[in-house]
């Protein structure tokens, strides 16, 4: 019996000391260093759904287009738009060690989806709410709900199941010295399965799609480095 | 006397699960400024949620965190738990919730909360900023899973307090009010 317990404490805590690897974002600016940063402005999230080849061309992901059959791309605008800022400072804050403040505007500019292809050095500079030195903004690339929209095209008429997805961009910007310091992209996912989760889907849409942005959130902080550290070192996705 | 071990553990275990969150370890410690201001709680709104093993703070527990953490940290001169004050203080949270944390068997609790100073007489703001805080706890802080959930919640709770106190120590509208 002794064994047993011994065996199993072990194990728990063998379990707990899992690694939050660093995996490389998109763009990182060889300037970037953790030390400086004390308090990260996190400005409103701008929703970009709709504007998919203006994206591509900054993000460089591929656009996916598909029928929603529970969700609509355009709903729930005002949860989402509380739900990302918020996911994404609780693992800043937790995981990474930052502290992060909230603005209720980008600045001194009225910043648009279309804005996204031309961050030049005299806009960034001007996205300082409250004359915040560093500043993120997010941007909702796509947001969500189907019917098994992580399965392959094939195996989608035999799998039964309800899927949510969001793709989420973030950008952290210096704006005293008018750079992108960091910038990444990423796809986040939730999912029910089997006839349950197809039944459960269609009312719990909400449930799914904070899902997906907490997973995407969580994504996002995986590629952002932790503060204080040095030699930072990137893994591979 | 086999089992003495699984037995001493399931009663460890079983005492610290049955443990309640208390608001003094939810304090924020002493203030470094003073305001020379009195004031009055207005409304705080806790939240609604309630789930087996998981702490959420409701009205009451929230107000006398709040009401404990302002007068225990000395940050105004004068605090009152109801009726009336120069200025008025309105506390709501926004989000409470839990998440999992990178490593196995860890939680997460983060509190959204808006805090806002309002002038009695004027109804002018003073004071307004939405706090966020996050707290993990893993298995090594704490084996118990529901002791676990309980540290991470206080930790949390308490650090957006000690961001209220700091936040409100630094607002430079209340520490050039004149000291009467």
């Amino acid at each position: 019996m002794h064994r047993i317990i011994f065996i199993f404490i072990s194990i728990a805590y063998l379990a707990s000391c899992g690694s939050y690897d660093l995996v490389k974002p998109k763009h990182i600016d060889k300037s970037f260093t953790t030390h400086n940063i004390e308090n990260i402005m996190i400005m409103p999230l701008l929703d970009a759904r709709g504007y998919e080849s203006k994206i591509d061309k900054v993000s460089g992901n591929p656009v996916f287009v598909r029928i929603n059959l529970i969700g609509s791309d355009q709903s729930n605008s005002e949860y989402i738009k509380e739900k990302v800022p918020y996911s994404i400072s609780t693992y800043l804050i937790s995981e990474r060690g930052y502290d992060v403040d909230y603005s209720e505007n980008y600045g001194q500019i009225n910043l648009t989806p279309n804005d996204l292809t031309k961050f030049d050095e005299m806009t960034i500079k001007k996205m300082n709410p409250d004359n915040s030195r560093y500043t993120m903004l997010l941007v909702l690339i796509d947001s969500g709900s189907g019917l098994a929209t992580n399965i392959s095209a094939p195996l989608q008429m035999f799998a039964l199941g309800a899927s949510s997805d969001a793709v989420v961009a973030a950008y952290l910007f210096d704006t005293h010295k008018g750079k992108v310091l960091w910038r990444h992209t990423v796809k986040g996912g939730g999912f029910l399965g089997t006839i349950v989760g197809v039944t459960a889907g269609l009312f719990m849409s909400d449930a799914l799609q904070e899902q997906a942005i907490r997973d995407a959130c969580y994504k996002l902080v995986r590629a952002f480095p932790k503060k204080g550290s040095k030699n930072i070192k990137f893994n591979d996705e | 006397m086999k089992y003495k071990m699984l037995i001493i553990m399931l009663l460890s275990f079983l005492s610290s699960a049955c443990s309640f969150m208390s608001t003094e370890r939810m304090l924020p410690g002493k203030s470094t400024v003073t305001l020379p201001v009195s004031v009055a709680l207005g409304k705080v709104t806790g939240s609604t949620k309630s789930e087996p093993v998981r702490y959420y703070l409701n009205d009451e527990l929230y107000r006398e965190t709040v009401f404990q953490s302002v007068k225990s940290s000395g940050i105004f001169k004068n605090v009152k738990k109801n009726g009336n004050g120069q200025y008025i203080l309105n506390a709501k949270t926004i989000d409470q919730e839990y998440f999992p944390g990178a490593e196995t068997f860890s939680f997460i609790f983060r509190i959204v909360a808006k805090y806002t100073l309002t002038d009695a007489k004027s109804n002018a703001v003073v004071y307004e900023k939405t706090l966020t805080s996050a707290c993990k706890k893993t298995i090594s802080d704490e084996f118990g899973g529901p002791p676990r959930v309980r540290k991470a919640t206080e930790c949390a709770v308490k650090q957006n307090m000690q961001k209220l106190i700091k936040t409100l120590g630094n607002n430079k509208q209340l520490r050039s009010l004149p000291n009467n």
